[in-house]
């Protein structure tokens, strides 16, 4: 959902929502990595978490004028210069479809494409790393052709595996490890993007890049 | 060392919480039941951030392998320390060799299901990025990364004798009640998306009960009732989220996520419940029915402050009590 | 060796003192009621048996607080005529949150509780009758 001008809501008493105008743009998000950088030295504020052209701010305890907060994010947000971050890039074979991508059927039925349509506009951008979020590892990637966008899943499932390549409305991502999602699962790739022993513990930062090579089509 | 000689499912190491890692995805996990395990901190006096067992399926069965002073909160289970009955919210002694058995939570004056076995100095298993909590989705933290299984030995702080058996607190669910018709309730602030849905789908919230549904964990609470729907269909961005933020899926059926809720999510958003009623959540029985209640800000941090106010006096007349006890 | 009519003017004082209206003492083999009509305490049934054995003790508040004859999660008080052992928890006092117990000084029988459930008491206050169970000493 876009909007004419930023939004703000409150999360209880424990966290703010800023949600950034206008379509999901790479400009937009590093003027949110910008912002990010700024509010997390905000008096009250625990952690400044990015998403997808928006980000949420956790309050240490919930502050008595919340609105204050509010209205120094959107004071930021008017004057913020964007914060460029060029990071590195990986290449990710992904098996496509069948077995690898249960809910293959479900993108084909909601675009009218073919699965060679859908594999050749899922593999062909350079994805980059947004934020990170959902769970220990995982890369909320901006750059999905919009044309393969499919609605997330009804009844979320339970669980889905690591190294899921998936669909959830107009973004795209790989799950790090075994879980729940609601978002639609077309393919499969083999990475570690956590690992606690290591430092800093998740592989790709926001402003690294991902590129997805077709390993194979199963049908 | 305690030494687990029989669990059921998902019973877990968690202390408060692990706060600072949601921009690398990681959520906060810890106790469903905060208060309860603060309490059983205070009761021991140890910090009230200090790791515990929480238990949510009985029976549960622990030795005791060195002496120590525990106590049960939560949910009361009937305890026994060999034959003896233990009280529950209530400082023991227990000797080496001595063996706690915990049975299913009998709903009397309140009603709870899960138990915290909290031990002076605590479950000794190493902070990882910064909480000894379980972070079941990352396979870190606690004990293994993982649930704990018949057999486990998990290692306990060196007691410094500060902890001193004979007395208890009186549970937090009986001082602070919260009902809306005799339902228990829990309040409720609109988030983003609430002025999104129908009117009466916003009636439903306030004015029915919800069933919390055989699907609910410590990911989150999947509740049945009327169906809620949005005034037209809603794809939001990925943004980030708390435990307690009630989502909205397309089928209408509202999730409440819970401790171990991932960090970020896409669903409409229609509430969030406070965090300071988290803990009563956290204790609700699976099948019971809960009831939201529209709270404003300022009523939010009035609910924050009653349980700031409950931790303090009780710490207060903890100290006092063990004080004149000669405890150091 | 003495009985429970050794301690009836005792009684009846606690009983003009709670402003009980009965009390009703039972041991394993002997039964005494005491009736208070607001002027005079006088027994209406005492029944005395050789095996008694151990003179009857009172327990008292060893703090002030809400005295409580259950913990706060029970439903039921412990029974009257129960046997408990020393130690064992016979009631409670509520300060705040603070829960303290009114354990039993040694091993008996439970033959009455002298103050109502939910009542705030001062220390010292007699809260229990136990009759001890001879040759159980803590």
């Amino acid at each position: 959902m876009t909007a004419d001008r930023p939004r703000t809501s409150l999360l209880g008493t424990t966290a703010l929502l800023f949600e950034a105008p206008g379509e999901t743009t790479l400009e937009t998000q590093r003027r949110i990595w910008a912002v990010a950088h700024e509010a997390a030295g905000f008096p009250g504020v625990r952690e400044a978490v990015p998403g997808m052209n928006n980000l949420m701010l956790v309050f240490v305890e919930p502050p008595r004028r919340p609105e204050e907060i509010e209205q120094r994010l959107l004071e930021l947000w008017n004057v913020v210069a964007p914060l460029p971050i060029a990071g590195r890039c990986i290449d990710l074979p992904v098996a496509y479809g069948g077995e690898a991508g249960p809910h293959m059927a479900d993108v084909i039925e909601h675009t009218g494409m073919s699965v060679d349509e859908i594999v050749e506009r899922h593999s062909a951008p350079t994805y980059i790393v947004f934020a990170l979020g959902s769970h220990p590892g995982y890369c909320y990637l901006g750059g999905m052709d919009a044309r393969i966008a499919t609605p997330r899943r009804k009844v979320p499932v339970l669980k889905i595996p690591r190294g899921a390549v998936s669909i959830g409305g107009s973004q795209t991502g790989v799950s790090a490890s075994d879980g729940p999602s609601g978002w639609n699962t077309i393919g499969s790739t083999q990475i570690a993007f956590f690992d606690v022993n290591r430092s800093p513990p998740a592989l790709l930062q926001p402003g690294d890049s991902i590129r997805f090579k077709v390993a194979r089509v199963l049908r | 060392m305690i030494k687990i000689l029989s669990v059921g499912a998902l019973a877990t190491v968690q202390d408060l919480g692990r706060t600072g890692g949601l921009s690398l995805g990681v959520g906060t996990s810890g106790a469903m039941d905060p208060l309860a395990l603060a309490a059983g901190n205070i009761l021991l006096r140890n910090q009230e951030n200090t790791a515990a067992v929480e238990v949510p399926v009985f029976p549960f069965k622990v030795r005791f392998e060195r002496s120590t002073v525990f106590a049960v909160t939560g949910a009361d289970c009937a305890g026994r320390l060999d034959e003896a009955p233990v009280l529950p919210w209530w400082a023991h002694r227990a000797e080496a060799g001595q063996v706690l058995s915990l049975s299913h939570p009998k709903q009397t004056t309140w009603r709870a299901t899960r138990a915290y076995l909290c031990i002076a100095d605590g479950v000794d298993v190493p902070a990882v990025l910064g909480s000894r909590s379980t972070q079941l989705r990352g396979s870190f933290g606690g004990y293994e990364g993982r649930p704990l299984r018949d057999g486990d030995e998990l290692p306990t702080g060196r007691s410094n004798g500060r902890a001193v058996p004979g007395f208890g607190l009186v549970p937090p669910g009986l001082a602070l009640p919260l009902e809306a018709d005799g339902v228990p309730a829990v309040r409720v602030l609109p988030a983003a998306e609430y002025d999104c849905f129908t009117n009466s789908s916003q009636d439903a919230l306030w004015s029915t009960g919800w069933k919390i549904t055989a699907q609910s964990d410590r990911y989150g609470y999947r509740l049945s009732g009327r169906e809620l729907n949005p005034l037209r269909p809603l794809e939001l961005r990925s943004h980030g989220i708390v435990p307690g933020v009630i989502q909205v899926p397309h089928g209408g059926q509202p999730i409440i996520q819970m401790r171990d809720a991932q960090p970020s999510g896409g669903y409409p958003k229609i509430g969030t419940v406070i965090e300071a009623d988290l803990w009563r959540l956290g204790q609700a029985p699976i099948g019971s029915n809960v009831r939201f209640i529209r709270c404003s800000w300022d009523e939010a941090l009035g609910a924050s402050a009653d349980i700031r106010r409950w931790l303090a006096n009780s710490r207060r007349l903890v100290e006092l009590h063990c004080g004149e006890r000669g405890g150091r | 060796m003495s009985n429970p009519l050794d301690h009836v003017d005792q009684l009846g004082a606690w009983l003009k003192d709670a402003n009980l209206a009965l009390l009703e003492l039972r041991g394993p083999s002997a039964t005494l009621r005491l009736v208070n009509d607001g002027a005079s305490v006088r027994v209406v049934e005492g029944e005395e048996s050789p095996s008694v054995d151990a003179p009857s003790m009172t327990v008292r508040a060893p703090s002030p607080g809400i005295f409580l004859d259950r913990h706060p999660l029970h439903e039921r008080a412990i029974a009257l005529v129960a046997d408990v052992r020393a130690g064992d928890p016979l009631g409670f006092l509520q300060i705040g949150p603070l829960l303290l117990a009114v354990p039993a000084p040694r091993a008996g029988t439970l033959t009455d509780v002298l103050v109502a459930h939910g009542t705030i008491v001062g220390y010292g206050t007699p809260l229990f009758v136990l009759q001890p169970i001879e040759g159980e000493a803590s």
